[in-house]
């Protein structure tokens, strides 16, 4: 990469506390990033933006998911509302991490969910685990491409909840986990792809993946 | 002579589904016609749901030519509308369901350069809504009678699987987070919802598609060293919706002749 400037993509809410954040350790990592928010721009037109803006040349994407959480009788057309969008934003995310060039690296944002307490959250639990199948199975398909995609997990519990309850003693900060994603889209992370990283200071140390 | 005595209990074993009415989607063929074999085996009224009529029609003749209860229905899972026809046609005909098996699924390959969004969009439909509208369809009869089980078939690709699967793959994941929901939700009033995980099994769907050289790599890539059959997935099924595994709930169970511990590659 010498003599050419590392450019990062980041694609979510355009004024996100996390979206902003990632983009500020990007940029302090000399990286030149520019943001996408799914309110300016339908996610089925992302695909094409990214091509326009030379995609193939991008060294991170990160993508944080909207994840709604969206109450109410648990019927058709609430999975129509409330689940499917975000499900069809994975496709598109998808399609853009294919236009990627190699040494790329996609990091998707996680979300644990917050079993045991908010019964009632399937919707984002079913986001939450599909978004993990989503990494690995993009992993596989662009790895021949030389483009890496790594899901990183922060636990909404850990960063705002009871401090017993997280292993290492303190909530979770917004540094802790921009450092994880900067490392991600690093060439020290070079060998890393498909992966589930979970970043909640060991919240989740009682669950398995699948 | 206690071989023998074994041997004997298990063929005599009281079966354990008499006077259930266990629903299988997917049932006219397959993984889904031997599941619902099995459950009949055992003494349920097997209703045999599938989005082939015929199909349906066929597997559940098979079942009662064997000595079994069983009634066909058609439906396409991922509309809410055809679900609800299907349920209140297998109400009126067997009874209020006891067991409910997700099996009903299928796949579109794509390079993801290649996919398109009704691609993406009919897999995420039928694999993960159809999964999730089934389950609501029987929660008024669990409730009402205290218990019930649910269980949901995902695939070992959730691990690893080959290329152009990302809508399989998500939408296969998606059921273990729906499974886990679900466990969660439903278990203050008596469900069991778990998944098993079959890496690919020999099917007349999957025997051509598959190909004898990825086959064999399966094959060799099993601690058991053969591929996986119908019938290998039907005993977990049966299992995790018996009185057996009453404490057993949000798990997944990879059903794949130990491939998952072995050799992984894509």
């Amino acid at each position: 990469m010498t003599g050419t400037t590392a450019r990062g993509l980041v694609i979510g809410d355009g004024a996100g506390t996390l979206e902003r954040a990632i983009a500020g350790r990007l940029t302090a990592d000399g990286i030149v990033v520019s943001q996408l928010d799914r309110r300016d721009l339908p996610p089925r037109q992302w695909p094409a933006a990214v091509r326009d803006l030379d995609g193939a040349a991008l060294t991170a994407l990160v993508y944080v998911p909207s994840y709604l959480a969206v109450a109410g009788e648990q019927d058709e057309q609430w999975w129509d509302t409330a689940i499917e969008p975000g499900l069809a934003e994975f496709f598109d995310i998808a399609k853009v991490a294919g236009t990627l060039g190699r040494g790329a690296s996609v990091v998707i944002i996680g979300r644990a969910p917050l079993i045991g307490r908010h019964q009632t959250e399937l919707g984002s639990v079913v986001a939450e685990s599909s978004i993990i199948g989503l990494g690995r199975s993009l992993a596989i398909d662009v790895a021949r491409d030389g483009v890496r995609v790594n899901v990183v997990t922060p636990n909404s519990d850990a960063m705002t909840g009871d401090v017993p309850d997280v292993p290492l003693g303190r909530q979770g900060t917004m540094a802790d986990i921009t450092g994880v994603v900067s490392f991600l889209c690093s060439p020290a992370a070079s060998y890393i792809t498909g992966q589930c990283i979970y970043v909640d200071g060991g919240r989740s140390l009682n669950r398995h993946l699948f | 002579m206690p071989g023998m005595t074994m041997a004997t209990s298990a063929r005599t074993a009281a079966p354990r589904f008499t006077g259930q009415v266990v629903v299988v989607t997917g049932s006219g063929g397959g993984i889904g016609a031997s599941i619902a074999s099995a459950f009949a085996a055992e003494g349920a009224a097997v209703a045999v749901l599938d989005v082939n009529a015929d199909n349906a029609e066929l597997a559940a003749r098979q079942i009662t030519a064997a000595g079994g209860t069983a009634a066909a229905f058609a439906a396409d899972i991922a509309v809410g509308a055809s679900v609800r026809g299907a349920f209140d046609a297998i109400r009126g005909t067997l009874g209020s369901p006891h067991v409910l098996v997700n099996n009903a699924g299928i796949t579109i390959p794509a390079e993801i350069a290649d996919m398109t969004f009704d691609q993406w969009q009919r897999v995420i439909a039928v694999n993960l809504k159809g999964t999730f509208l089934c389950c609501r369809e029987v929660v008024p009869d669990f409730r009402a009678r205290g218990w019930g089980k649910i269980v949901n078939v995902a695939s070992m690709n959730i691990l690893a699987g080959p290329r152009g699967r990302i809508n399989y793959t998500t939408a296969k994941a998606g059921v273990v987070g729906l499974t886990r929901a679900l466990a969660l939700q439903l278990g203050p009033i008596g469900v069991n919802v778990n998944a098993i995980s079959p890496s690919a099994i020999v099917t007349p769907m999957t025997k051509e598609r598959i190909g004898e050289e990825r086959w064999a790599r399966q094959r060799d890539q099993s601690p058991l060293l053969r591929c996986g059959e119908p019938d290998d997935l039907a005993g977990a099924a049966t299992f995790l919706a018996s009185e057996q595994a009453r404490y057993v709930t949000g798990q997944v169970w990879h059903v794949c002749g130990g491939r998952s511990i072995a050799g992984l590659m894509p």
